[in-house]
Formats: C-alpha cells, structure tokens, sequence
C-alpha cells in the first residue's frame, strides 16, 4: 500500500470537505497523482450525492408500531418474571423461617447421632454438619457430636474437648459476623458460655484428680483464653450494637479459674456463667 | 413511538433507557432510524431484509441495554455501539443466505423518494450504487458508507469501527479503487 497517496487522498477528502479546495485544485497540488485522484475524488462526490436513504413512511410508521409492542411485551413479561421470582423468594424465605422454627429437638437428634455413630450410618451426615454455624439446621448435630465425645473423654480430655469445642464457638462468631448473620451471634455465645462453663468444671475436676497434670494444661488454657479473648475483641468492632451485647456476654465468660480446687457437687462453679435465662433462639433470627 | 424527552444528551437517554425508560429508546430510536436504515440499505441488497434487519437491530439494542448489568462495563459510545450491533446482524444476514442471495439481484431494492419525476433516475442511480457497494468486502463497506454515506469523519468512523484514523484512510483509500473498479466492470458490461 501507497501511504503516500493514501494520506494525500485523506487530505484532500477533508478539504473538499471544509470547502477549501476543488477537485482540481488537489490534482494540480499533487500531479504525480493526478490521475488517480481524479477518479477516486470525483466517486466520492457521487457516492456522497446519492440522494438519501430514507425508510419509507409506511414502513417508518409499522416498525414504530411493531417495536412499541415489543418493547411493552418484554416489559409485560419480565414484570412477570421478577413477579414469579419475588414469590419464590418469599416461599423459600417462608421454608426457612419453618424449618428453623420446627428445628429437630436437640434430644431427637442426639439420638439420631448416637444410632449412626452406633451403626454407622450418619457419617456423611455428621462431616456435613462440622462446617455448619449455629442457626443452620445441621448445627445441633454438630454440638450433639461434641456432647457424645465428652462422654467418652477422660478428665485430661475434658479439659481439651472444652478448649478446641470453645474455640470452636469463637470462629463460629467470626464466620457468622463475616457473613452478616448478626442474629445467629446469640447461639453461638450462648453455647460459647455453656463450654466456658464445662471448661472450667472439667479443669476442677483435673486439678482435684491430677494436679500436675492440670498444672501442665494452665499455660495451653491461658494462651487459648488470651486467643479467645482478642478475637472476641476485635469482633466488637465489626458488628454492629445489636451484636456487640452478646459479643461482650461472651468476653466476660472466661477465664475458667483452673488453678481452683475441685467442684463441690456436680454442678458448674459458682463463677462460671450460667445457661442464659432464654433458652431459645431469639424471634429474630427466625427471619433469614 | 413518540420522543417524549426534551434532554436528547444520548449520554443521559441512554442511562434512562439502562433504567427501563422505554420512551427515552423512542428518542434515541428517532435519532438514529434513518442512519441505522440507510447503513443496511447499502450492504443487504433486499427491501423486505433492510426493514427486517433495521427492525432487529432495534429490538436488540433495546434487550441488550435493558439486560445491562452493574459489573458489565459501560457503553463508551452509544454510536458506535450500536453500529456494531447493526454490523454484526448484516455479517450474520449474509452468513446465512450467503447461498441464497444474488448480488445482482435489484428488483427489490427499496423505494427511497417519493418525488415521481425522479423515482426513476433516483432509483437507478441508488440501485447501481448500494449492487456495487455490496459486492464489497464488509471493511470496506463500512468504510464507504461512514464516510461518503453518512459524511462522518476520519476520526468518528475510526472511533465507529473500532480501528485508528490512520487504518480508516488506508481502508478508505483501497475501498475506493474497489468500487471504482466494480463500477467501471459494470459499465463495460452494459456498453
């Protein structure tokens, strides 16, 4: 390809354009082209003389007709669909808030837990459960598999379970604060207490069975406390004042005294928390 | 289809249009039918498939802003893009009548004036140029029709085509020797 004429060409199509030259005049400022221009000149001044194209009236007037339609059509129904989305929504919403308020007792589930375990037949149920948070329907299967497992712990096992399950409670707090399930918090604080509380029975019990094994858990117990306690505080920055109650309910659970003697009875030490007065989830977080 | 908006800024109909509003597409419907129209005139050689096509063109451009998402990236210029939606339909017209459609077949070229003195000089004179046009590839097509057609400038029809000035001058250049020589052919042929 020329560049030279390709430009001389652009050149003087522009000023043919602004009115600055004639057709000759650009033949005669570049004769070593002029034969070419001529030509290629004077078809664009035809091409640019073809009388205009217009659609006709009849057409202009039916196509406006037509797409008027179409147009109120599209409207017509995707009003429709997002009619149709609107109401599954508020039936899934509606299965939520059901199944969340039917939940499986606790009791019910233990047992189903406690047969699967026995027969074997809920494994892939009770994998499903480790990831859930409390508020989700596999969350007493969870907790229903940590009860299990204390029960075949020993004292020294005890200890440990109560440290991991309440750490567990912690990155619940975290995971549902991440997702903006505020309203979930109250169960996981809820539960949070109860392990704080069979934390610090199970290091009494330790401490009065084996004191030097309880002494070697001291320093694991207070860096665990001390993990719990800054991540618990940096959660109260990030929810917002509805959260924070529950969020400093649960910073003030610990630490379990677990230098302290053993229990007196069966029952939690005088200083452990008890289980909070409303036992149940409150009404809010029966709306997703 | 009535323009009903008095801010004709295509930049704010077409935020309006993005938001639903059917009647600020009628404004850029008006602004832009005959161009549109005229663009499928010269490179679809059949009446009933520049009306069909000009339709299309419409139709999608209203589904495609309507659909707009928020993490879709923004129309730049609505010119151009709906040049492109008006390119692509010709491009898929001829790729599935490529068989079907003789480009020396004019009986059904459009009726562009309504003038009866000239109908016949007009229509002819039309006819031979849009057979021409068409017999040419799609760049140079587009290039003829921005330009000499529509009358836009180096630089808009660049921006239309998503090429550089520079590339539209050397399209321009070549589409030109092009149709001279297609035209000159078709003279020989009927002397």
């Amino acid at each position: 390809m020329n560049d030279t004429i390709v430009n001389i060409l652009a050149e003087c199509l522009e000023a043919l354009d602004r009115g600055e030259i004639t057709i000759e005049e650009c033949q005669q400022r570049y004769p070593q082209y002029q034969e070419e221009l001529k030509y290629l000149l004077l078809l664009s001044k035809y091409i640019k003389a073809a009388p205009d194209v217009t659609p006709s009236p009849v057409f202009r007037h039916a196509a406006s007709t037509r797409m008027n339609n179409l147009i109120k059509n599209q409207i017509s129904l995707q009003k429709n669909q997002q009619s149709d989305r609107s109401r599954q929504h508020a039936r899934k919403a509606k299965d939520r808030v059901t199944v969340r308020r039917h939940s499986i007792p606790r009791i019910l589930v233990t047992a189903i837990v406690v047969i699967g375990l026995l027969f074997g037949g809920t494994v892939s149920t009770a994998a499903a459960s480790s990831d859930s948070l409390p508020g989700d329907t596999l969350y007493p299967v969870k907790t229903s598999i940590e009860d299990i497992k204390l029960v075949f712990a020993d004292d020294e096992g005890d200890v440990e379970l109560n440290v991991q399950y309440a750490q567990n409670r912690v990155e619940e707090m975290q995971a549902l604060v991440e997702a903006n399930r505020y309203d979930d918090i109250p169960i996981a604080v809820q539960r949070y207490e109860h392990n704080i509380a069979d934390l610090a029975q199970a290091m009494a019990i330790l401490s009065a069975n084996d004191p030097a094994r309880a002494e070697a858990h001291a320093n694991l117990l207070e860096a665990a406390r001390a993990n719990r306690t800054e991540v618990l505080t940096g959660l109260l920055d990030k929810v917002p004042d509805q959260a924070k109650k529950g969020i400093q309910r649960a910073l003030e659970a610990g630490p379990p005294d677990h230098a302290g003697g053993p229990p007196e009875g069966k029952g939690p030490p005088d200083h452990a928390p008890g289980p909070p007065e409303d036992k149940g989830k409150p009404d809010s977080t029966d709306v997703p | 289809m009535k323009p009903s908006s008095t801010d004709t800024s295509e930049d704010v109909l077409l935020h309006k249009v993005i938001q639903g509003d059917s009647q600020a597409f009628g404004v850029l419907y008006e602004l832009y039918l005959d161009k549109i129209y005229r663009y499928v005139f010269y490179r679809v050689s059949d009446q009933v498939d520049v009306e069909d096509l000009t339709e299309i063109i419409f139709f999608k451009a209203w589904q495609s802003l309507v659909n707009i998402q928020k993490n879709d990236s923004p129309i730049q210029n609505f010119r151009a893009w709906l040049y492109g939606i008006a390119h692509n339909e010709v491009v898929n017209h001829h790729r599935n009548k490529t068989s079907e459609v003789p480009l020396d077949d004019s009986k059904n070229l459009p009726d562009q004036t309504p003038s009866p003195e000239k109908i016949v000089e007009v229509q002819e004179r039309n006819r031979l140029l849009a057979k021409a046009i068409s017999q040419l590839d799609p760049d140079s097509q587009q290039v003829l029709i921005f330009r000499f057609i529509d009358q836009f400038s180096h630089d808009d029809t660049a921006e239309i085509m998503g090429r550089t000035p520079g590339h539209i001058r050397v399209l321009q250049h070549r589409a030109l020797k092009k149709l001279l020589s297609i035209l000159m052919k078709e003279r020989q042929k009927n002397e």
